[in-house]
């Protein structure tokens, strides 16, 4: 049984059809880099995924449970498995990075101020932000925002964890350092990891299976090797580095 | 026949939007009472929306209370009775201005605020990463705000009140050099604790209307910083319409 499964999911804003029959399933432990154009739908995708966006139609299995129509609030439970990181990082913009981690410590558990602090010190530690903890979201570099976001994401101690574009925007050398952040989290985890990018790079870097979402679908789900070795004409130019731009329809 | 859609689709829009706001304030009235109660965020929202707005509110409060004393004793005098200034300042303060000019300055500093913190929360994702981390965004951004609002707007109107009285009588006593006495036993005399207190009751409303607005055009905010923009100035104009609004009907219902 797969950890994740999306069944023939739909969704459209407005006019716009972003997701069109799509199908995926992930398996526990593994880590999936889902490639696509800018603008073609991975975000939308990964919010199905952990319930802040509903399907206009199609299912949505956790675990092998139907999590489509369930209300807010079991959704709430459900996402305590879960742990996010933004494509910005979406720090809460008031708070300073150590309160950033502590957030969802201090709204789920009953930790005393001490474990609050060793784990969120912990956390620092591990995505390498140790000693920034006095710092406001604002002051932080690109790299370091998204570091934290990663530490705020694993404070939980979470099963799976969602990157979204965690290397958009950031130059070679910090990619490298966001990829073996990431790659680090999973060792020392033992999570599953689903990681959205248009960048090829970093996707080798990560992943032990690659998908790709082309025009509302996935269009391949295989190994990295097996990705380089496609016949599908969208994946030759993708690889060849000409991104896929959204279709207008 | 196409302006009869657009009427017919801003009518719908204009329905489906009251009712989101009406299940999001139904929404905030039960999370009222349920844990965790976050006394700081409260205090903090209380500090701003109350202790930063008490210059403005004091200065509308205090010039509005010396242009009514102002323009009241021309007219009075005209029937030599000056000496009712006093009376028509107290009254007229305690039951409309004081109220509805603090709600209006409220809104357009505090309304405007708070849809523009929250909109930008929901612009950079943070309101989908409280979502996530199991936190409901009604629950941790609007009920301090509205709490606090609900409460610190009956203090800012009592203290209008106060100063807008002393304005009028500054004016009286030191433009026009009537008897000091005069003026306070008028307001005394005419001034009824209902009248403070019908005051009061409507800026409870106020307060509410302000940051229930605020935080409702906050949350559904769309379309980046652009969108943050639109929200501030949707969250000003519609709270103050809605004070407007508001306060004819109570005022209907209170006397
Ligand atoms: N909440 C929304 N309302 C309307 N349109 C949306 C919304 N979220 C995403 N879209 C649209 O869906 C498309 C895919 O968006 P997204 O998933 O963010 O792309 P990306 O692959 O770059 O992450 C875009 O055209 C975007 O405009
Ligand atoms: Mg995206």
């Amino acid at each position: 049984m797969s950890l994740i499964r999306l069944e023939n999911i739909y969704k459209s804003f407005g006019q716009k059809k972003v997701l069109d029959g799509l199908n995926l399933e992930i398996e526990k432990g593994e880590s999936l880099v889902i490639l696509g154009g800018s603008g073609t739908g991975k975000s939308v995708l990964l919010k199905h995924i952990i319930g802040l966006l509903k399907p206009d139609k199609g299912k949505v299995f956790i675990e092998g449970k139907d999590a489509t129509n369930l209300s807010r609030k079991e959704w709430y439970e459900i996402r305590k498995k879960f742990g996010m990181a933004f494509q910005e990082a979406a720090l809460f913009d008031f708070m300073n990075v150590y309160e950033n981690v502590a957030f969802p410590l201090r709204r789920h558990t009953n930790y005393t101020e001490k474990q609050i602090e060793k784990r969120v010190l912990e956390c620092l530690e591990l995505v390498g932000l140790s000693g920034n903890e006095k710092l406001m979201p604002s002051e932080l570099s690109g790299g370091m925002r998204r570091r934290a976001g990663f530490a705020r994401a694993i404070a939980l101690n979470p099963e799976i964890l969602l990157f979204d574009e965690p290397t958009t925007g950031l130059d070679p050398i910090l990619t490298d350092q966001i990829d073996n952040v990431i790659n680090d989290l999973r060792n020392s985890l033992d999570v599953t990891c689903v990681t959205i990018t248009h960048d090829m790079v970093s996707a080798f870097d990560i992943a032990d299976k690659i998908a790709m979402l082309y025009q509302g679908k996935i269009i391949f789900k295989g190994t990295p090797e097996e990705f380089m070795k496609s016949e599908l004409e969208v994946i030759k130019k993708f690889l060849k580095g000409r991104i896929c731009e959204e279709k207008t329809n | 026949m196409k302006w009869l859609e657009k009427i017919g689709k801003w009518v719908l829009n204009g329905a489906s939007a009251s009712g989101d706001y009406a299940i999001l304030n139904a929404q905030t009235f039960k999370y009222f009472f349920k844990r965790p109660f976050d006394i700081k965020n409260l205090f903090k929202q209380m500090e701003r929306i109350g202790v930063n707005s008490l210059p403005v509110v004091l200065i509308t409060a205090l010039f509005t209370g010396m242009v009514l004393a102002l323009q009241t004793y021309a007219g009075f005098k005209r029937f030599q009775a000056e000496s009712m200034v006093g009376a028509l300042v107290g009254i007229a303060l305690s039951r409309e201005l004081a109220p509805v000019l603090t709600g209006l300055m409220v809104a357009g500093r505090i309304g405007s605020s708070i849809a523009a913190e929250i909109g930008t929360m929901r612009v950079t994702e943070q309101i989908d990463a409280l979502e996530v981390m199991g936190v409901d965004p009604v629950h941790y951004l609007f009920v301090p705000r509205v709490l606090a609002g609900t409460l610190m707007l009956p203090l800012l109107v009592g203290l209008a009140d106060l100063i807008g009285i002393y304005g009028g009588h500054f004016l009286v006593v030191n433009l026009f050099h009537e008897n000091p006495y005069l003026y306070m036993k008028n307001v005394y005399q005419y001034t009824e604790t209902w009248d403070v207190v019908s005051g009061l009751i409507k800026s409870f409303a106020f307060g509410y209307i302000i940051a229930s607005v605020g935080c409702y055009k906050g949350l559904r905010t769309r379309g980046g910083a652009e969108g943050v923009g639109r929200a501030t100035t949707e969250a000003v104009v519609l709270a103050s319409l809605t004070i407007l609004i508001a306060d004819f009907f109570l005022s209907k219902l209170l006397f």
